[in-house]
């Protein structure tokens, strides 16, 4: 029965991912998958494009002036299996102040790849990595 | 550590029977009494996955340790074209055409995604990262064009073995590549691919002539998919290179298409 049951949520589970996955990066070639970083901010902009989305969420620090940090994640057709579309981000993001979890990138202060997004209303949508790396977050 | 491998070994069996099950089903025929291609295919075998939990998107434990990868291996050439591949490998970020949001072409484009079968040609459609694309099969005896100009994915002609496709595939442009790390090949190369429906799961071969540059011919990796219903395919979404800074890395990328 438990087998059973594995079986059918590992069909759902396949049957809501597909296709091609992260094909122009390496992403530990990129970031630093060993740290996660946590940011609070607006979201600004989403670039719905492959080979990677695009979150923008602009950080104000304790004196204002606000930094637009990059948010990279998953190709288009690996979200839209996901069940997440740019609308759903947009909208989230409406309720205000975005949490995102995020391996920070090498070279780019400003920017990482997504793990998590936590929204306002409290939902989340997390896309990468595991929960002990969104619990080590600093 | 013994869970860990413990937990790939419950999942490989579940996945494994799966699989087993799918084969299991009948193979829908077409009127004409040929296996039915038609269907969106699933192209991964295991791999990170994530679920809904009311309003939120949770991933599913344990399953992000188990491999996404799909390595088709690799084709022998000839020692003298060692070097090139090495120094196409080590300058994949500048000079690879799929980098820069080119048609991955044929083979890297992979297996079927989406097809549609008639008694005349099977059409195949993929929504790749780096846009659409399509290929118009004709099964009923029309043979290659001639005095048409080559292209990424090819000239493809296939005919039914018993119950398997054979595609064969020529005229292809010799600007792609045939995989990650510095795969090229000629404008001679010629890729036969066998499907075979089995139930509900696919399995794709094939295998890449090059005898110019390669020692012998590559027998690609195949690949079993299985069905997915209720999906369809949908246009991919604008590829858009941003330049060397985001292509970033020398290392291996994987051949997940």
């Amino acid at each position: 029965m438990r087998i059973r049951a594995c079986v059918r949520a590992l069909t759902v589970a396949v049957a809501l991912l597909g296709g091609p996955a992260l094909a122009h990066h390496s992403v530990p070639g990129t970031f630093d998958v060993n740290k996660t970083t946590v940011i609070k901010g607006t979201v600004s902009k989403v670039d719905w494009i492959n080979p990677h989305i695009y979150i923008y969420v602009d950080v104000k620090d304790a004196g204002g002036a606000v930094t637009q940090y990059k948010v990279e994640t998953l190709p288009t057709n690996h979200m839209r299996r996901a069940g997440v579309t740019r609308a759903d981000i947009l909208e989230g993001a409406k309720a205000g102040a975005v949490t995102v979890h995020m391996y920070p990138a090498l070279k780019n202060p400003a920017a990482g790849f997504l793990l998590r997004i936590t929204f306002a209303a409290g939902h989340f949508y997390h896309l990468f990595g595991e929960d002990n790396e969104i619990a080590r977050a600093n | 550590m013994k869970r860990h491998i413990s937990g790939l070994i419950l999942l490989a069996f579940v996945a494994g029977a799966a699989l087993a099950a799918q084969t299991a089903k009948p193979t829908p025929r077409t009127p004409e009494g040929r296996p039915d291609l038609s269907g969106m295919w699933y192209r991964r075998v295991a791999g990170p996955v994530t679920q809904r939990v009311g309003n939120s998107i949770v991933r599913v434990p344990g399953n992000a340790t188990v491999p996404d990868r799909y390595d088709p291996g690799r084709p022998k050439y000839k020692p003298e074209f060692l070097a090139r591949v090495k120094e196409l490998t080590d300058d994949q970020i500048n000079v690879d055409p799929a980098f820069q949001c080119g048609p991955p072409g044929i083979i890297r484009v992979g297996p079927p995604q989406r097809v549609v079968q008639t008694a005349r040609e099977v059409v195949i459609l993929y929504d790749d990262l780096n846009g659409s694309f399509f290929r118009v099969i004709p099964t009923d005896g029309r043979k290659h064009r001639a005095g048409i100009e080559p292209s990424s994915l090819g000239d493809s002609v296939g005919r039914w073995e018993g119950d398997t496709l054979v595609i064969d595939v020529r005229n292809i442009i010799d600007t792609t590549w045939l995989g990650d790390n510095g795969l090229f090949h000629t404008e001679n190369t010629k890729v036969t691919e066998r499907l075979t429906r089995k139930g509900d799961t696919l399995t794709w071969q094939a295998v890449v002539e090059d005898p110019e540059v390669f020692v012998e011919p590559w027998r690609v990796t195949p690949r079993t998919l299985t069905l997915v219903p209720n999906a369809e395919i949908e246009e991919a979404a604008f590829c858009e290179d941003r330049g060397v800074a985001d292509r970033v890395t020398r290392d291996y990328h994987g051949n997940v298409r």
